[in-house]
């Protein structure tokens, strides 16, 4: 793709539609599954994944020039680790609750691979601008579907979605909380999605 | 003794990192195809994932923690990570240029895969001694590589089965594995 046919609104809806990183590129499974016991655990670990995507991608895209091809993996291991460790350092000051609820992930967020994905197949061939809108498209499209999987997956569990209760309690499929249960949820909204997309994908 | 083996077992089948926390599902869907790169993944896993350990334990608890830097453990750890990697690249290249070329990229994108990481972090937030986190690590670099070789069997049926075509590709492997799951379940009576 040259950098003259692609503009910051190709960006967004790629991001968010054609090549969202979740149902489409499947990457970043692993803190996807593990957080979205609920809906907010689910928006808050999207917004805490965007925001480092779109900084990482900013950095890389600027230091482009100077990371060599050959050690490149090390230049985004520093630069994205030092993102999350700062990120974390400002939840763990201002969101301590959210900090505690999503635990070992907060971390684990520095061997992202939707992060590194990106960082590998657009940031570090492209200008900063395009890169930032990337990082915006990118982070909107997961955290959208991982909002979506935290939110059914409360439903099932516990009745509730974000704390309000819709089904009353007694009446809950505890498996939706525990890992088998978010494979399935996961596996259930990626089929949904091939089957809009009309053609099967990856 | 026998403490050890119990955690042993836990951390390989009944804690199954995978199965059970979700550590490195990325890997278990990328690296199933066949049975030869599932074993490549989960012996490389188990080597940098138990010499990483075996380094960073002490580092982050008589360096990193005794001079209250802890904020800084992902970061040291990864590139910790990095240096054993390269190393290990190194020694590959000492005995052959073509295995060095094969091993390369597996190798390299080890270091940003969640289930090293993972094992390593943990170990270090929930306090284990050093002796119980190099089995920890080793064992749980082990349950791993059983549920990749695993999984690269299944898949190996999955290509004869009629799957429901939007199922095709990814969606039917988690559907597997959290089938998977819920019969490593079972292993939690064997304790």
């Amino acid at each position: 793709m040259s950098e003259k046919k692609d503009n910051i609104f190709r960006r967004l809806y790629y991001g968010v539609l054609k090549e969202n990183p979740t149902v489409v590129l499947c990457l970043g499974l692993c803190p996807t599954l593990a957080v979205t016991t609920s809906a907010k655990n689910g928006l808050a670990m999207g917004i805490f994944t965007s925001v480092v995507l779109i900084l990482s991608n900013l950095f890389i895209s600027l230091l482009r020039k100077l990371i060599p091809q050959t050690e490149r993996i090390l230049g985004f291991v520093v630069i994205i680790g030092t993102f999350t460790t700062l990120s974390q350092l400002f939840l763990q000051a201002y969101f301590p609750d959210i900090n505690e609820a999503l635990g070992i992930f907060i971390p684990l967020t520095a061997v992202n691979t939707v992060i590194y994905d990106r960082a590998e197949k657009y940031a570090v061939s492209h200008n900063a601008a395009l890169s930032i809108f990337d990082g915006i498209g990118m982070g909107i499209g997961y955290t959208l579907i991982i909002t979506i999987l935290g939110a059914i997956r409360e439903i099932l569990a516990m009745g509730t979605v974000f704390g309000y209760r819709l089904i009353p309690a007694g009446y809950s499929i505890s498996i939706a909380a525990l890992a088998p249960g978010g494979f399935i949820i996961l596996a259930c909204i990626i089929a949904i999605a091939n089957k809009i997309n009309g053609g099967r994908r990856l | 003794m026998t403490k050890l083996i119990y955690a042993a077992i836990i951390s390989a089948f009944i804690n199954n990192l995978v199965l059970t926390r979700t550590f490195g599902t990325n890997s278990l869907i990328r690296d199933s195809r066949d049975y030869g790169s599932a074993i490549r993944l989960g012996v490389s896993i188990l080597i940098i994932t138990s010499l990483s350990s075996v380094i960073t334990w002490p580092i982050g608890r008589y360096l990193l923690e005794k001079f209250n830097l802890s904020a800084l453990e992902t970061i040291v750890f990864l590139l910790i990570e990095a240096a054993v990697v390269w190393l290990l690249l190194a020694l590959v290249r000492k005995i052959s240029e073509k295995k060095y070329q094969q091993l390369s990229p597996l190798l390299t994108l080890t270091i940003a895969n969640s289930a090293v990481l993972g094992i390593i972090l943990n170990n270090v937030s929930v306090g284990y001694s050093f002796v119980r986190s190099t089995v920890f690590s080793i064992f749980g670099a082990i349950g791993f590589g059983i549920t990749l070789i695993l999984m690269a069997g299944i898949r190996e049926r999955i290509r004869y089965n009629d799957v429901p075509q939007p199922f095709e590709g990814v969606p039917i492997l988690l559907v597997t594995a959290a089938l998977m799951a819920i019969a490593f379940y079972g292993f939690t009576g064997l304790i």
